[in-house]
């Protein structure tokens, strides 16, 4: 693995967790995550109708000398894309259930204790 | 169960999640200093709740376990649109806290005009001696993590003990968005932030027989901090 290798790998993963993070606070990440998938998948696909010129320009741009790394290169930043995006997902749906929570307790008290807002 | 306005300045907010073992002493202890009290029960799994509703003291249930930052953020919302009080004050379940101190406390920022009082254990000598050595190297590598990342200059990192103003609470406190332990970095950060006259006071902490949060769990504080939302 070359210099520009471990450099472009360092980035993409760099890049997929600033994404997931940037994301988080909109409905985006839903796109980001659709979009991860349709570009491995598109990836894969190419990878199986043009074997050759895919695996090749792919090892070329990442700068990985031996075909059978890229694909473990990709297998590696494709997990960690995933694992950000999805841990980035877990943590907004439990802020967004505990302050449910909040609220469902606040209401809950108002009607039972009759204590009226002021 | 209406609150009665003996005290008519603080609203003591008290979170507890499996408390059953010192909630009726904790608040027993409170009751005899402060009349407005309310209990955050987060999701408590043993039998607090009935404790709570045995004690006829004001309750909000949580129907989970949302964690104590997520607790005082309900007693504190609470405070703002079911109450007139003035001040509220944090407190701790567990009876680690002194109720009488509170009240000096309160009595300590209606004097100097102040926005917020801050519990810290660390500005009388005496009362450091009861803190447990390690707990007691934690909480200072925690106050310089705190002045080096978040500009926030106080002894105590993690003191439960807070007296609140309605106006701070209102403008700068809530909401509350770190649900777990975190949230007391949070607390201090908008304190510092809000440029409110604020200060802090002597106050110890009561470590004997008492489930106390593990040092360890502030390997989970930091890292916390470090990926969460600021």
């Amino acid at each position: 693995m070359s210099i520009y290798a471990k450099f472009v790998f360092f980035a993409v993963v760099v890049l997929s967790y600033s994404l997931s993070y940037v994301f988080a606070k909109t409905n985006s990440i839903k796109a980001l995550e659709k979009l991860l998938i349709i570009f491995y998948a598109t990836l894969l696909l190419l990878s199986v109708l043009f074997p050759e010129a895919t695996v090749v320009s792919v090892s070329q741009l990442l700068g990985v000398s031996r075909y059978t790394d890229s694909l473990l290169f990709l297998f590696i930043v494709l997990s960690l894309s995933i694992n950000f995006v999805l841990t980035r997902k877990v943590v907004e749906m439990d802020q967004r259930i505990k302050s449910l929570v909040q609220h469902i307790s606040l209401t809950r008290v108002t009607e039972r204790n009759g204590l009226t807002p002021k | 169960m209406t609150m009665s306005c003996v005290n008519e300045k603080a609203l003591i907010i008290i979170a507890a999640y499996n408390e059953s073992s010192n909630i009726e002493s904790t608040l027993q202890e409170v009751k005899d200093y402060f009349s407005n009290i309310i209990v955050i029960n987060d999701g408590s799994d043993d039998n607090t709740l009935e404790l709570l509703n045995k004690l006829r003291v004001d309750t909000i249930s949580h129907c989970i376990n949302i964690g104590q930052g997520g607790s005082l953020g309900t007693g504190l919302a609470f405070f703002l649109k079911h109450t007139n009080l003035e001040y509220a004050i944090t407190f701790d379940a567990d009876g680690q806290h002194r109720p009488n101190q509170a009240m000096e406390m309160l009595n300590f920022a209606n004097k100097n005009n102040l926005y917020a009082v801050l519990g810290s254990r660390f500005l009388n000598k005496e009362y450091l001696k009861s803190i447990p050595f390690t707990k007691r190297q934690t909480l200072r590598a925690a106050s310089i993590y705190e002045k080096i990342f978040y500009s926030i200059n106080l002894s105590d990192a993690h003191n439960g003990l807070r007296v609140l103003h309605r106006k701070l609470v209102k403008e700068h406190l809530v909401p509350i968005r770190n649900f777990d332990m975190n949230h007391a970095t949070e607390i201090s950060k908008k304190i510092v932030d809000s440029t409110l006259p604020f200060e802090e006071f002597p106050v110890d902490i009561i470590y004997q027989n008492k489930d106390s949060q593990s040092t360890i769990n502030a390997v989970n504080i930091t890292i916390a901090s470090l990926l969460k939302h600021r």
